[in-house]
This record gives structure tokens, C-alpha cells and sequence, in this order.
């Protein structure tokens, strides 16, 4: 046990494993909304085919076993392997596997449908006229990007980061492949919970696990309530 | 000049123009039924259709070559969609500064907004204005970014009837005092007649014609004009007004002879379009006396078309072209003939 110990509802609980989990899911979000919003523009404005193959590869972390994509983000970290060999090139050293770095790799994959498929929907809501019209008065790409389809996708950018967020914090069975359970450094509070329910120190168990309901009630009554406050009316 | 030859190819819609050679001064429509094409050519002309391959000029400068194109950032062109497109995360005043600020010139947002009438809702919310103020903040945020043709793209179709009889006369005003070129895609008549110097008139992904908007009203077959028939078309300039007989004299321009119509209250226009349909005007060998009748014009025949049962004919009022619609059997009664001088008794005339 840690020296810094935080007392809730009487119960001597280690912290470390809840500042990691806010730290993978901030940096998970981020780096979802990086590549998630020209991902998501990308597919919604897409007329080819190939769309629907690409919505289903988006969606599949939404129906296979996490362990079944944890098994596959193991095979590729290898560090014998050409992800290691590349990586090396650019000079990091090539571990990924039961690193901070693996974690939010692993989440990225992990929770991508859940921030490309609301800015998707919010993209393919964006009226072409209104981007002809900017374009009309001479703005360029992002200029537009960002002073039209942003603002007016504002609740899909929140839905999607609330839901990244959320959905990676609450993830076990990819962060326990690729991360394992290593304290301090690799155990988030899901895992901790497991662990404590494996030692049979059910109060632990209790106090994080009602942690985790409130948090995540939080987060959806947040995503509901701010969905109806950010209406935006095109027309 | 704006040269355009053009293919627009999709698996249900093709639009195939060669050779259509449009002026920029004035306002040219882009005349047709819905689906026969204008909405993408107007789109193509503003770079806005990325299926477009083909060659577009306007004045010396190339749009289009094959299907390497000027991005439309580069045309300085000003488009006003038929929802209007205005953008609803900001206000009037900010959807209006979007286009000053990246505008080569800033004309003074206060200036166009109130040339508009729009500058007591500059503060307004884009979804509280009404329909007719939503239209004409488009139009002043359109200006704003100083184009240098402006394209409209039915432009009235979203407004009730009510409101586009307000609208209508102020792109009547703008057309006069900016002498910006305009394109406007129009599938109304009335419009058309208001508004238009030449038409283009298309069916079916093409071109059919391309005439001046006097001619184009005149022609007995003209799509314009399928229910009341060929019309005149006059330019006038207010000459006095008689508020006891509640009467207003419009002279004729260019000509000395004028017509009498009824004060038209909306209408406080110097300048004037005047519409005779062609079955409101009887000829006479000489001028009629003790008649209910008020206008007469003296011109003399330019041509008799007979169509039918009747006859169509352009007598020449001083330069302009004034259409009488009469029975073969008038024709033979009087004995006209082309170059004659007739009169040309008019029983209805309307400011458009």
C-alpha cells in the first residue's frame, strides 16, 4: 500500500489508480479528437463505397470481446516487431506493451466509434450551403472548418469527448492485455477493483465501484442535458 | 463576357452547355422548369459543382479548363442560395462581418446594412428574423464581400407571396444602383420580366435559347408566356402626376409619346418597366376619337406573323417593338401591310 492513502466512507483507498485512469482517458480523448474529427469529416462527407466498409471497421470495438482486440494490440506492440522496429527509427524504444503509452494507444481503438460516430452524425448534419457560402466569400478550409462546421457541431465535439472520456475510463479487458496490472504505472481502477474483489477486500471494491457509477451517471446526465441546451437550429 | 461550355455528368442527371456566351452588365436569367439545369449551372459557374468539366471564361480570366478549376475562394463571386445559407451560430452583425473581413474591400458593414434595411436586426439572431429580413441580410452579406458578379439562385422561392413583393422591388433598386453583373436562376415569369435584361432559357440539361428579355416575352411560343401570351415590353421614365384623376403620365424612352396609368401606390420608381400584353392592343388606321380608350401609340408595321386563326402583329414605336394580337380577318379589313403607320390603341398597360 501507498503512503498517500485517501480516506472514502471510512475505507483506506489508494488514489494512484484513479489519477491514472483521468490521466489515460485525457490523453485518449485528445488524441481521439485529433484523428477523430478529420477521420469523421472525412467518412461523412465520403461518397464512394467504401464508406459503409469503413463505418463497419470503425464500429468494431463496439461488438468484439476487448480481450480479442487487446489479444491482436499485443501481437502488434511485440517488441520484436515491425510497430517496435519503426518506432525505434523515430528513437523511442520501442515498448509499448504494460506502458502509459500502450494504454492510450489500446483505448484509442478501443473507444474510437465512440467519438467518430457522433462527430460523424454531427458532420453529415452540416448543410453543403452554408460551406458553399463561406467558400463563396473566400474562405479556405480550415478557416471554414472552424468558424462554421465547428460551432455548428458543437454537441456532436461534446458528445464525442464526454463519451471518449467515459468509455475509457471504463475499460478492463484491453487495458489488462496490454497493460497489465503493474501499480502506480499500469493499474487503472477497474483492474483495481478486480484485484480487490480477487482479495476479498469487498469494502475497497465497494467504495471505488460506487466511484465509478456516479462518475458515469454523471457523465451521461451531462452528455443528455447538454445535447438539449446546445441545440442548434440550421434552417 | 462570361464564355461557358460545360458538362455536368451524374448517373441520373446530365447537363451538357457548348458555346453560351453570357454578357455581365445587366441581369441575365437562367430560365426553366425545376430539374432542366440552372441550379448546376450556376453552381458550376461558381466553382460550387464538382462534377464540372469543361471551359468557363469570365472576362479573359480562366475558371475552368477541362476539370482543373479556380477554386471558388478565387472568383470573387457572390452567391445567394435559395434558403438563404445564413450561418445560424452568429448573429446578422457577425454573419455579415464573415464576409468584410475577407473581402478585398470593406465597403462599411453599417453603410450595406442599412442600404439593405437590415440595420436595426444587425444584433438579431439569424433564427428570430423573419423571411423577407433573412433575404436581405443574404443580400447585404453578399455585398459585403464585393463581388465581382453576383449570382442568385432563385432568390424569392423560400418567401410567401407577401414578402416578395417587398423583396422584388428592392433587387429592382439593387440592380440599378450597384452595376454589378447579375445571374439569377428563375423558374418565375414575373421575376424574370422585373428583373431581366436577356434570358436563358433551358430544358432538359441544355441550353434551348438565348435572348433579350423583350424579345423573349414577345415571341407567341415564349415559355414565359404559355397562359397570357405574348407581352411588350416598354421602358418608361415618370413625367407628372395627376393626384386628382389619381393618374400618373409615363414617357416612353426615347420617344416623345407617353402612356397613362392608374398611381400605383408601391410603386414610387422614376424609372419603369411597362407591360402590354399583346391581346390588350387593337390597331386603327388613324387615331380613334370618341373613346373610352386613354393610350394610343403612332408607329408604324414591322412585321405581321400570322399564327392560327390570328395574327401577331410588331408595329415600331419609336424604336420600341409594341406587339398587337388581332384576327386574320382585321388584318384583311385594314389592309395592313409591313411599313404601314397605324395606331396601336392600348387597353391594358401594367408597371412591372
Amino acid at each position: 500500500m501507498n503512503e498517500a492513502q485517501w480516506i472514502i466512507f471510512g475505507v483506506a483507498i489508494d488514489p494512484t489508480p484513479i489519477f491514472l485512469t483521468f490521466k489515460v482517458a485525457l490523453v485518449t480523448t485528445i488524441v481521439l479528437l485529433t484523428i477523430g474529427i478529420p477521420m469523421a469529416w472525412w467518412m461523412a462527407r465520403m461518397q464512394s463505397r467504401w464508406k459503409v466498409f469503413l463505418e463497419a471497421v470503425v464500429a468494431l470495438p463496439l461488438v468484439l470481446p476487448p480481450t480479442v482486440l487487446g489479444f491482436y494490440m499485443l501481437i502488434l506492440m511485440n517488441p520484436e516487431g515491425s510497430v517496435a522496429t519503426a518506432l525505434r527509427v523515430f528513437g523511442h524504444d520501442g515498448q509499448l506493451t504494460f506502458t502509459f503509452a500502450g494504454l492510450v494507444v489500446a483505448s484509442a481503438f478501443y473507444s474510437l466509434p465512440f467519438a467518430v460516430q457522433p462527430l460523424m452524425h454531427a458532420f453529415e448534419q452540416v448543410p453543403q450551403d452554408l460551406i458553399d457560402a463561406a467558400k463563396t466569400m473566400r474562405a479556405k478550409t480550415l478557416d471554414w472548418f472552424y468558424n462554421i462546421v465547428l460551432p455548428l457541431s458543437r454537441r456532436g465535439l461534446l458528445t464525442a469527448a464526454t463519451l471518449a472520456f467515459a468509455h475509457t475510463v471504463g475499460e478492463f479487458g484491453v487495458v489488462l492485455m496490454v497493460g497489465g496490472n503493474i501499480p502506480g504505472e499500469t493499474r487503472m481502477v477497474s483492474i483495481a477493483i478486480f484485484d480487490h474483489v480477487e482479495t476479498l477486500e469487498y469494502a475497497q471494491a465497494h467504495v471505488l465501484s460506487t466511484l465509478m457509477l456516479i462518475f458515469s451517471f454523471s457523465v451521461l446526465f451531462l452528455v443528455y442535458a447538454l445535447n438539449r441546451r446546445f441545440a442548434v437550429k440550421v434552417g | 463576357m462570361l464564355q461557358i461550355s460545360l458538362d455536368v455528368h451524374y448517373s441520373d442527371f446530365h447537363l451538357s452547355v457548348s458555346d453560351l456566351a453570357i454578357q455581365t452588365h445587366g441581369v441575365t436569367a437562367l430560365f426553366g422548369r425545376s430539374g432542366s439545369g440552372k441550379s448546376t449551372l450556376l453552381k458550376a459557374i461558381a466553382g460550387l459543382e464538382p462534377m464540372a468539366a469543361g471551359r468557363i471564361e469570365f472576362n479573359g480570366e480562366t475558371w475552368l479548363a477541362q476539370s482543373k478549376s479556380t477554386p471558388t475562394q478565387q472568383r470573387n463571386i457572390g452567391y445567394v442560395f435559395q434558403q438563404g445559407a445564413l450561418f445560424p451560430t452568429m448573429t446578422v452583425r457577425e454573419n455579415l462581418a464573415f464576409a468584410r473581413d475577407r473581402a478585398p474591400k470593406d465597403l462599411g458593414l453599417e453603410t450595406i446594412a442599412k442600404a439593405c434595411q437590415i440595420e436595426h436586426r444587425l444584433d438579431a439572431n439569424v433564427a428570430s428574423l423573419s423571411g423577407g429580413e433573412k433575404q436581405r441580410a443574404v443580400i447585404a452579406r453578399t455585398l459585403l464581400s464585393a463581388p465581382d458578379l453576383l449570382l442568385l439562385d432563385e432568390p424569392m422561392s423560400a418567401l410567401d407571396s407577401q414578402t416578395k413583393l417587398e423583396i422584388l422591388p428592392f433587387l429592382e433598386h439593387l440592380k440599378i444602383e450597384l452595376n454589378l453583373p447579375i445571374i439569377l436562376v428563375s423558374h418565375s415569369p414575373d421575376e424574370v420580366l422585373r428583373l431581366a435584361d436577356q434570358v436563358v432559357f433551358m430544358a432538359d440539361g441544355r441550353v434551348s435559347s438565348v435572348e433579350s428579355v423583350e424579345h423573349a416575352v414577345s415571341r407567341s411560343d415564349s415559355p414565359l408566356f404559355v397562359e397570357s401570351g405574348p407581352v411588350s415590353l416598354l421602358s418608361a421614365v415618370k413625367a407628372q402626376e395627376d393626384a386628382d384623376d389619381h393618374i400618373v403620365e409615363w414617357t416612353i424612352a426615347g420617344s416623345k409619346q407617353s402612356l397613362l396609368l392608374p398611381i400605383h401606390e408601391d410603386h414610387d420608381m422614376n424609372e419603369a418597366r411597362l407591360s402590354i400584353r399583346a391581346a390588350d392592343v387593337s390597331i386603327a388606321l388613324e387615331q380613334p376619337t370618341r373613346t373610352s380608350l386613354l393610350n394610343h401609340l403612332h408607329g408604324t408595321v414591322s412585321a405581321i406573323e400570322i399564327q392560327g386563326h390570328s395574327a401577331l402583329v410588331s408595329v415600331d414605336v419609336d424604336g420600341h417593338c409594341v406587339y398587337a394580337q388581332i384576327t386574320q380577318r382585321s388584318v384583311r379589313a385594314l389592309g395592313l401591310q409591313v411599313g404601314q403607320s397605324v395606331v396601336a390603341s392600348v387597353k391594358g398597360v401594367s408597371v412591372v
